[in-house]
């Protein structure tokens, strides 16, 4: 069974249909890539799959659970987690409070409000060992602002991954990257463990073709393709709307 | 198109001043057990509890200086709590500082209980009603339209105060509260005696406090301040973190009230108006917000300023502060607390 499907998704903005009958399905542990010209309704999409936006008409089922009008927060204890297409952090905070917010929401002991944060021990170990993976453990008590774009970008995936999610929605995760910031960005998402889903929207094709199992083609808000990598590549329609070819 | 109708995100993103030894966990059992407070702090509350009683005969006005000062510091410390904690503006809180206040006197006067606790449980439970009835209804909003909210409810409040003569007195407010009693029949009579008996309350609200602020409960408020979007979207309820901070902050709010109707045996309206609310954010903003230090210095300065500037200058002393605050505003950033952090920082990186 789907992990995650959405079943003739629509979304009306004002003077707008951003998303027309969005059927798509996403099996556990797969990659998918969602990629599309600008303004084709990724983000939208991405927004209304994390409960940030409730479509106009639609059901969206996560583990068989419809979860069409849940709340971000809610959506992320069913174990799903997203990174944003510009940094999301908590920049005048450390690097490690960034990481450790996540952690406390993941392990529910926000309530706490006698006993001090390094009274917690499964809180600090956890918050150590998701800050070393993101190779961020030497600079944790660096505000987030003063850390590099790329470091952020590291940051902003560490704090998605924080939560043990079982649905990762990665949006753009090399916007604005150098090469060499990219690659290894790469080879960070390449390493996760694959029985994390991941949804990812990159405009980069090397990274798409790098990372995706399968690939949907979005234009003006319809999927127009919706295949494996090697398929989608030579799909007539989407070369014509995406890579600017006479079809 | 599509993708550029979502909200920047970023716009919410807040500056913050940034406490790093926060960060670091302290060591030792002494600063473990004071929620990482230096030991050598205790050593401020035998002077504290010395100074003003041993320079009465030099300044006889001393004691009652110190004791509004602690009060008004345990008010601008809860107000901290929202203002520069959770980040939620509220212009109202002397609505709390009445409830407790009035709880106080009610108690006294109309009933003839004077009993400190007693008077502490009526005033957090009045306070708990009303933050938490206020709460549900201003956060749903945020912004401008919470602190209109927060004002409403304040200045309807105190309209309540004023009109309901029978309960509140009037305009004319409560006189005649009588000395606070301890359980066992002990009064503590105004002066020094009543200094002290502040002093401990103020102390345990700070520790309190203290604690708060570096519990999962107080970071997860600074997180919201910083960026509530992103908050949520890792699995926090913020309504609820801010509705828990503003009922905590009331409640410290009405224990102020409490001890503020004690200190000067009466109450009227014109003390819980928007005047008490309005100066209660200066006391913050000039000491510095996000950080419980910064409301015990900017109450501190404030209220010798204004003892000192209305003597020296009866009727313009006004304008003075004002022109005083327009300045910290601009030109001092993190207020008194963060001109001091400014000097420590340029002295490390001197030394370094």
């Amino acid at each position: 069974m789907a992990l995650l499907s959405l079943d003739r998704v629509c979304m009306n903005f004002v003077g707008l249909q951003a998303l027309r009958d969005v059927n798509i399905a996403v099996e556990p542990g797969e990659r998918r890539a969602i990629i599309g010209p600008n303004g084709a309704g990724k983000t939208t999409l991405f927004n209304i799959i994390s409960g940030d936006l409730q479509p106009s008409s639609g059901t969206v089922t996560l583990d068989g659970r419809t979860v069409t009008n849940m709340t971000p927060e809610r959506m992320f204890r069913l174990g799903l987690a997203r990174t944003f297409q510009k940094n999301s952090l908590f920049l005048d905070l450390t690097t490690q409070e960034n990481v450790r917010l996540a952690v406390q929401a993941h392990q529910r002991k926000g309530h706490h409000w006698f006993r001090p944060w390094w009274a917690f021990d499964a809180l600090n170990d956890r918050t150590r060992r998701v800050l070393e993976r993101a190779g961020l453990w030497s600079r944790r008590l660096e505000p987030a602002k003063n850390l590099s774009y790329g470091e952020q970008r590291q940051l902003e995936m560490a704090i998605a991954l924080a939560g043990e999610p079982a649905l990762l929605l990665l949006d753009e995760p090399t916007a604005g990257m150098s090469v060499a910031e990219t690659a290894s960005s790469v080879q960070t998402i390449g390493a996760l463990p694959r029985d994390l889903t991941l949804l990812i929207i990159e405009h980069d094709m090397d990274t798409v073709f790098a990372l995706a199992d399968r690939i949907t083609v979005l234009d003006h808000g319809q999927v127009i393709a919706d295949d494996i990598p090697d398929v989608v590549r030579n799909d007539a329609q989407v070369r014509a709307v995406y890579l600017g070819e006479p079809a | 198109m599509a993708d550029e109708l979502v909200v920047d995100r970023d716009l919410t993103a807040v500056e913050m001043p940034l406490d790093i030894d926060a960060e670091v966990a302290p060591k030792g059992a002494a600063r473990r057990w004071l929620g990482g407070l230096h030991p050598a702090y205790l050593l401020l509350i035998p002077v504290l509890a010395v100074v003003p009683w041993a320079t009465a005969q030099v300044f006889p006005f001393g004691v009652s200086l110190a004791t509004s000062i602690l009060i008004l510091s345990v008010f601008t410390m809860s107000l901290d709590l929202l203002l520069g904690y959770a980040g939620l503006p509220s212009f109202g809180h002397a609505a709390f500082l009445g409830l407790g206040a009035y709880a106080t006197a009610i108690l006294s006067v109309r009933l003839g209980i004077s009993n400190l606790g007693i008077a502490l449980l009526a005033a957090i439970g009045m306070a708990s009603v009303g933050s938490l009835v206020l709460g549900l209804l201003a956060l749903r909003t945020s912004g401008v339209y919470f602190l209109m909210l927060t004002l409403a409810f304040a200045q309807m409040l105190s309209a309540v105060a004023e009109k309901w003569t029978p309960v509140t007195g009037g305009t004319n407010g409560l006189p005649g509260v009588k000395s606070p009693e301890l359980f066992g029949g002990i009064v503590v009579p105004r002066g020094i005696p009543y200094y002290w008996l502040t002093l401990v309350i103020a102390v345990i609200c700070f520790y309190l406090m203290y604690r708060l602020i570096h519990s999962p409960f107080g970071r997860t408020l600074i997180g919201i301040h910083q960026n509530e979007a992103r908050m949520r979207a890792i699995g926090y309820n913020t309504r609820l973190y801010k509705l828990g901070s503003f009922w905590i902050a009331g409640v410290f709010a009405s224990i102020a009230g409490v001890m503020y109707t004690f200190f000067n045996q009466f109450i009227s309206p014109d003390d819980i108006g928007f005047a008490t609310s309005g100066t209660a954010v200066l006391m913050v903003l000039l000491g510095g917000e996000a950080t419980l230090i910064g409301p015990i210095l900017g109450t501190t300065a404030y209220v010798l300023l204004q003892n000192f500037l209305s003597s020296m200058f009866t009727g313009r002393w006004q304008l003075i502060m004002g022109a005083l605050f327009v300045i910290f505003v601009l030109f001092v950033r993190g207020g008194i607390l963060g001109i001091w952090t400014r000097v420590q920082t340029r002295r490390k990186r001197g030394s370094a």
